[in-house]
């Protein structure tokens, strides 16, 4: 007992000749940056959300909650919050699905030209997200895009029309973009995570009779859980970031707002009509949805975790 | 032979990277060839006439802001210098197609710049803010007093119907806070060789434009094409229609959110005419889903008659593919009747100096320093513009390009008009402007009624007067 105790006093006075200076030292340039450029912003933002600002903040006044009370009554606003809630409900779990898909292919069958169809999936990643959304609005081009011209051609004339100006389907338009655009990324994530799994477990299942499919089930997922949970959280946030830059080349967020997202109606309160006040609400509103949904879903995949 | 393969294939991505630097812009290898340019030659000895009688300021600083836009730095760079060589003073500019953003921060410190020139689509805010804060000078006596060369009063020289609108008054209180300077004028362009070819008369009534459609329909040509993704553009088209049917004060009405103005009877029959564009089958298919340079190259092959537009256009699809024979003019809005008054909607960027500037009497004499005959040729010599002077157009016809020239002939058909929405209250966060043209994409697409588009405007002016209380 006298021994057991004595042991951890012993760690503990090990703990103190830790090099505390040199780790204060360390640390102290990340710490300043962190603060200056993450935490200031985010407390100033909290702070002029509830000001009636404009983009100079030259004679502010104060308003309270005034500004997130007003943001349910602004129809603009809940429209954008209904596209993003729409691309938030649909992109990240196709996106992750796929790239779970292709990256069992790429990683299970022995394709000869696996090395080159990871590369060519992994390319859209490297376009700037300008770039892509011009390529994919050329894709959609009502008279000279692709979509259209293949429709005509198989027959299918009837089904042709302005992709991204029509407001049935503008949205999805900038949906599939993301799709496209993110897949190969969480592919090579996948990857890298599914050769971590040892190929013995996939021979034994093979010797039971197993199916490339139930293979796909059964172990690669439940062994992948983790890294899917944190895929899928990363998706998210990009989806709520990158469609806002795709919804801006590509539509405008038009029409008549019918492809809107948040950032981007925050953007335009703040940068175009001058309410800074405002877009600093829609802002803090746009920050706090995103921790909710990380920290659920992190709480979904680390449940799944402690069942096992 | 793998190795190469991985290495085409590293190298691919590498290249992709670089895919959205391409294209560097033309403009910049210009400055160098002003100082051989015998046509500036000219126009600094004559300023150099002047310095003799140039004023003393005792404050020798001045600090400008200025857009760069589509008329590039070469003009600015020339006059900046010359006012520096006449009146000894040293300017300091700063120059940049995102400027806003730039003395936006410095504003907020406190270093405010004396003199600013901003585009007339500003998206960085910053006029609107400095608007609605009261934060820019009041330069009426600028305008009551004489200019530099022609004594007579400066107001007297603009173009009649600019410093009254909101576009220079922004409080409809007589009051001038943002000077005048370039006018281009707007309306539906058009290829001049379609119409030889055809036949066709350009129309002057509603009934006559849409029984150009039907021709051109048989032709496979729809009648009008609009940048779909930035309904914006479709201002050159309703408001001189509106002014047309309505009358001027019912557009200066609107300009100013008054309430009702949206919807009068008269109102609506425009609005019906834009929606009939649509449903009658004289709008290009597809149009909706275009951006701006999509839907100009769409109406530059002849796949559409006229595009609302600007005289700009000639210089932004300068390297665009063309039909063959292509040349650009310039008509407006069609009139309810034969006979009735038409207008061509003129579109006016400002200068203004900032209530806070360090040096205003420096700026104000550099303003009325831009609009001598010098500094006006010398712009539609740099930048093919011309200057919101009764003179300008006179002054720049051997300097401007012979598109931009003739498009100018659009004020033979109708008269000038400004439309400039008025300053929006403090604390509005509703934009009329956005309810008048965004709505327009609804109603082509058959998903709103021209009543509901009036319904929805006029809600948006009662919310902004609620907020103005």
């Amino acid at each position: 007992m006298s021994e057991k105790s004595k042991r951890p006093a012993k760690k503990k006075g090990g703990l103190h000749r830790l090099p505390v200076g040199f780790i204060c030292v360390c640390v102290l340039p990340t710490l300043l940056l962190t603060i200056t450029f993450t935490i200031i912003p985010t407390v100033r933002a909290l702070w002029m959300s509830l000001w009636d600002s404009t983009a100079l903040s030259l004679n502010p006044s104060f308003v309270g909650l005034d500004n997130y009370i007003y943001m349910f009554r602004d129809e603009y606003f809940l429209q954008a919050l209904a596209n993003t809630g729409k691309l938030l409900l649909v992109v990240p779990i196709i996106t992750i699905l796929f790239a779970l898909i292709l990256a069992f292919i790429l990683s299970q069958t022995k394709l000869r030209e696996r090395g080159l169809y990871r590369t060519i999936f992994y390319f859209p990643n490297i376009i700037s997200m300008t770039v892509v959304g011009i390529i994919w609005s050329f894709v959609f081009h009502p008279t000279m895009g692709i979509v259209n011209t293949f429709l005509q051609f198989v027959g299918l004339g009837d089904l042709a029309r302005p992709w991204v100006g029509d407001s049935a389907t503008a949205l999805w338009c900038i949906a599939i973009t993301l799709i496209w655009q993110a897949t190969g990324y969480y592919m090579v994530m996948h990857m890298a995570s599914m050769d971590g799994i040892s190929n013995e477990i996939y021979e034994a299942a093979t010797i039971d009779g197993a199916s490339s499919f139930r293979k796909f089930i059964s172990i690669t997922i439940p062994l992948m859980r983790d890294i899917i949970g944190i895929t899928f959280v990363l998706a998210m946030s990009g989806t709520m970031n990158l469609s806002f830059v795709l919804s801006r080349v590509m539509t405008a967020g038009g029409p008549n707002g019918a492809s809107t997202v948040l950032l981007q109606y925050m953007y335009q309160q703040g940068f175009v009509n001058g309410n800074f006040g405002y877009a600093m609400a829609i802002t803090v509103f746009s920050l706090t949805i995103s921790v909710i949904l990380s920290l659920i879903s992190r709480c979904l995949s680390s449940r799944g975790e402690e069942k096992r | 032979m793998k190795k190469m393969v991985s290495l085409t294939l590293a190298l691919s991505l590498c290249a992709a990277m670089f895919a959205g630097c391409s294209s560097p812009s033309p403009s910049t290898s210009t400055p160098s060839e002003t100082a051989s340019d015998p046509g500036s030659a000219a126009s600094s000895a004559a300023s150099q006439e002047e310095s003799s009688g140039a004023k003393e300021f005792e404050n020798k600083e001045l600090n400008i802001a200025i857009f760069e836009g589509g008329y590039g730095p070469e003009y600015w760079e020339e006059i900046v210098s010359q006012f520096e060589t006449t009146y000894g003073v040293n300017v300091t500019m700063q120059i940049s197609p995102t400027i806003g953003d730039i003395i936006r921060p410095q504003i907020v410190a406190g270093n405010v710049p004396d003199f600013i020139s901003m585009n007339d689509n500003d998206t960085s805010g910053l006029i609107s803010s400095l608007i609605r804060e009261n934060a820019l000078m009041d330069i009426t006596d600028v305008f009551e007093g004489p200019g530099l060369e022609d004594t007579s009063p400066l107001k007297d020289q603009v173009l009649d119907g600019v410093l009254d609108t909101a576009k220079c008054s922004p409080y409809s209180d007589g009051k001038i806070y943002l000077a005048p300077f370039n006018a281009s004028p707007l309306g539906l362009v058009y290829n001049k060789t379609l119409f030889k070819e055809n036949n066709w008369e350009l129309p002057e009534t509603w009934d006559e434009f849409f029984e150009l459609g039907d021709k051109a329909k048989e032709k496979g040509i729809a009648l009008l094409t609009y940048a779909g993704q930035y309904p914006g553009y479709m201002e050159s088209l309703l408001w001189p229609a509106i002014a047309s049917a309505a009358g001027l004060e019912t557009a200066t009405d609107i300009s100013s959110y008054v309430p009702g103005s949206f919807s009068s009877p008269e109102v609506m029959a425009v609005l019906e005419n834009i929606q009939k564009i649509s449903t009658g089958g004289y709008l290009m298919e597809g149009s909706v889903a275009l951006n701006h340079t999509q839907s100009q190259t769409e109406m530059m092959m002849n796949k559409a008659v006229f595009i609302p537009n600007g005289n700009w256009m000639e210089g932004e699809m300068k390297d665009a593919p063309r039909a063959e024979g292509f040349e650009f003019g310039l008509t407006t809005a069609p009139s309810m009747k034969a006979g009735d008054a038409r207008y061509v909607m003129t579109s006016v960027e400002q200068f203004s100096i900032p209530a806070a500037a360090q040096n205003p009497e420096l700026a104000k004499e550099f303003l009325r320093f831009l609009y001598t005959e010098d500094s006006v040729k010398l712009f539609a010599e740099k930048a093919g513009g011309i200057y919101a002077l009764k003179e300008a157009t006179e002054w720049s016809k051997d300097y401007v390009s012979e598109g931009v020239y003739s498009m100018n002939e659009v004020y033979d058909v109708g008269n000038s008009m400004v439309f400039g929405f008025a300053a929006l209250p403090e604390g509005c966060k509703v934009t009329p402007r956005d309810e008048v043209f965004q709505s327009i994409a609804d109603l082509m697409n058959g998903a709103m009624t021209p009543e509901e588009w009036s319904q929805k405007v006029e809600a948006s002016f009662t919310e902004v007067a609620n907020t103005a209380g």
